[in-house]
């Protein structure tokens, strides 16, 4: 599965970063970096079971238990 | 960020709007839960509901011609303010490329390929509308008219081979429910479907006439909004209050057709139909997304932040819901429609009137143009 996940992140690296670095894009290209980097570790993160902090728990702790909306 | 040279009509527009709404033909079972056998009077509440709420959207796009929701929250707030507003309208978009990426894999998963793992249907999914994002609006946009007519054609198509089985009585009594569930079903349509096309205030840029935003969104809406009316119908005309304890009353409909022995099966159509439409919402989520993040960091291109974006998305729509009982449980309590409700309602509330005391009329903008 690593292997997997790594050929995966392999193809979307080749598909964009050869084309920021010859054209100099050194901003795009470290921005891109941090995404790509991002989601590499947040890959690696699944695949080893820990699990990743879900936006909707957050949203739903926020309207259930700070803001106690719910419908009745 | 360099104005897009990718110009659509108004009509494409107009078409794409339509094709979102009927997207989310998906996700009708919390307005059968609320509501049971009245279910269509919910959505037809929540489109009059969604009325005023796209007047705000529209008086946006006419007040800013040509600009997206990034460029307006930052003439409206300032640059501060303004960025931060951006941050969370992207982290909606965001959220919804997710919610929708999910919704499709647990579709997929749970009727069609029951023993094929999330992940492979999700990177299927998602890899399609990255591909589609990448290529640009106007070849993302190009296919929605396409799109409108065979998702009405498999309705229609359906609707005539379950007539037999349709019982009118079904849509009644009327009204014999407590005020509380009309609000929440109506609430629930306004905001999950109806007001997401939100989403479509990042495609303005792209229009090649900035004035046909408003028609554009309102046709479409008039479009979405009849499709939706007439499938919740049919599906409570078919099943009756029994349409509320489905996860998916459309295909379970669609399962039902039988007629002579040769018109059987027919779900998978819906189900060609539902995923078709799913592609096409999730790309323009995603776009929307990604191009608001290439204006918030000022990029050259939103291109390039696509595919990763979308393996972040896969990523996250394996992670957002625990299982299918947790989703219907925020569908079902409101958490979904009341967290909807911050960034379609209050917040462009808030970024209106402000326009509005600061002046903001439309003209001066569409003057600079």
């Amino acid at each position: 599965m690593i292997i997997l996940i790594i050929i995966f992140f392999i193809l979307i690296a080749l598909a964009d970063f050869p084309a920021l670095i010859k054209y100099k894009k050194w901003y795009e290209f470290t921005v891109l970096s941090v995404f790509f980097l991002c989601a590499f570790v947040l890959a690696i993160l699944q695949w080893r079971g820990i699990s990743i902090p879900s936006p909707t728990k957050g949203a739903v702790f926020i309207i259930q238990d700070v803001l106690h909306l719910k419908y009745s | 960020m360099k104005k897009s040279s990718e110009q659509i009509s108004t009509v494409q527009l107009m078409f794409s709007v339509a094709c979102f709404i009927q997207a989310s033909t998906l996700l009708t079972y919390p307005i059968h839960g609320f509501a049971k056998q009245e279910a269509w009077i919910c959505v037809l509440l929540g489109c009059l509901i969604s009325l005023p709420i796209i007047w705000i959207y529209t008086s946006l796009a006419k007040r800013f011609p040509g600009k997206s929701l990034i460029e307006i929250n930052d003439i409206v707030f300032g640059s501060i303010v303004g960025k931060i507003f951006s941050v969370l309208y992207i982290y909606f978009f965001l959220n919804l490329v997710f919610l929708s990426s999910r919704d499709i894999g647990n579709f997929v998963g749970g009727f069609l390929l029951p023993t094929t793992p999330l992940p492979a249907v999700l990177i299927m999914f998602l890899l399609v509308c990255c591909w589609a994002v990448r290529k640009g609006v106007k070849t993302m946009t190009s296919y929605a008219k396409l799109m409108v007519i065979i998702a009405f054609a498999v309705l229609l198509f359906n609707s005539l081979l379950l007539l037999n089985i349709m019982k009118f009585s079904n849509l009644l009594p009327i009204f014999s429910l407590p005020l509380k569930n009309y609000l929440e079903g109506s609430h629930t349509t306004a905001m999950l479907p109806m007001c997401e096309l939100m989403a479509f205030l990042m495609l303005f840029p792209n229009l090649r006439n900035a004035k046909g935003s408003a028609k554009a969104l309102w046709g479409g809406f008039a479009i979405g909004a009849i499709t939706l009316f007439f499938n919740v119908a049919r599906d409570t005309a078919v099943l009756g209050p029994y349409a509320s304890l489905l996860t998916s009353p459309t295909f379970l409909v669609a399962r039902l057709i039988n007629v002579g022995t040769i018109f059987t099966r027919m779900e998978v159509l819906y189900a060609v139909t539902i995923i078709i439409l799913m592609f096409f919402k999730t790309s323009v989520l995603l776009y929307a997304a990604v191009f608001g993040i290439s204006q918030l960091l000022k990029l050259d291109s939103y291109k390039f932040l696509v595919p990763t974006f979308g393996a972040i998305a896969v990523i996250f729509a394996i992670a957002v819901f625990d299982s299918t009982m947790y989703e219907s449980y925020i569908a079902m309590t409101g958490t979904a429609s009341i967290y909807a409700t911050f960034f379609e309602l209050i917040l462009p509330v808030i970024t209106l009137t402000v326009a509005a005391v600061r002046g903001f009329s439309g003209k001066k903008e569409a003057v600079l143009l």
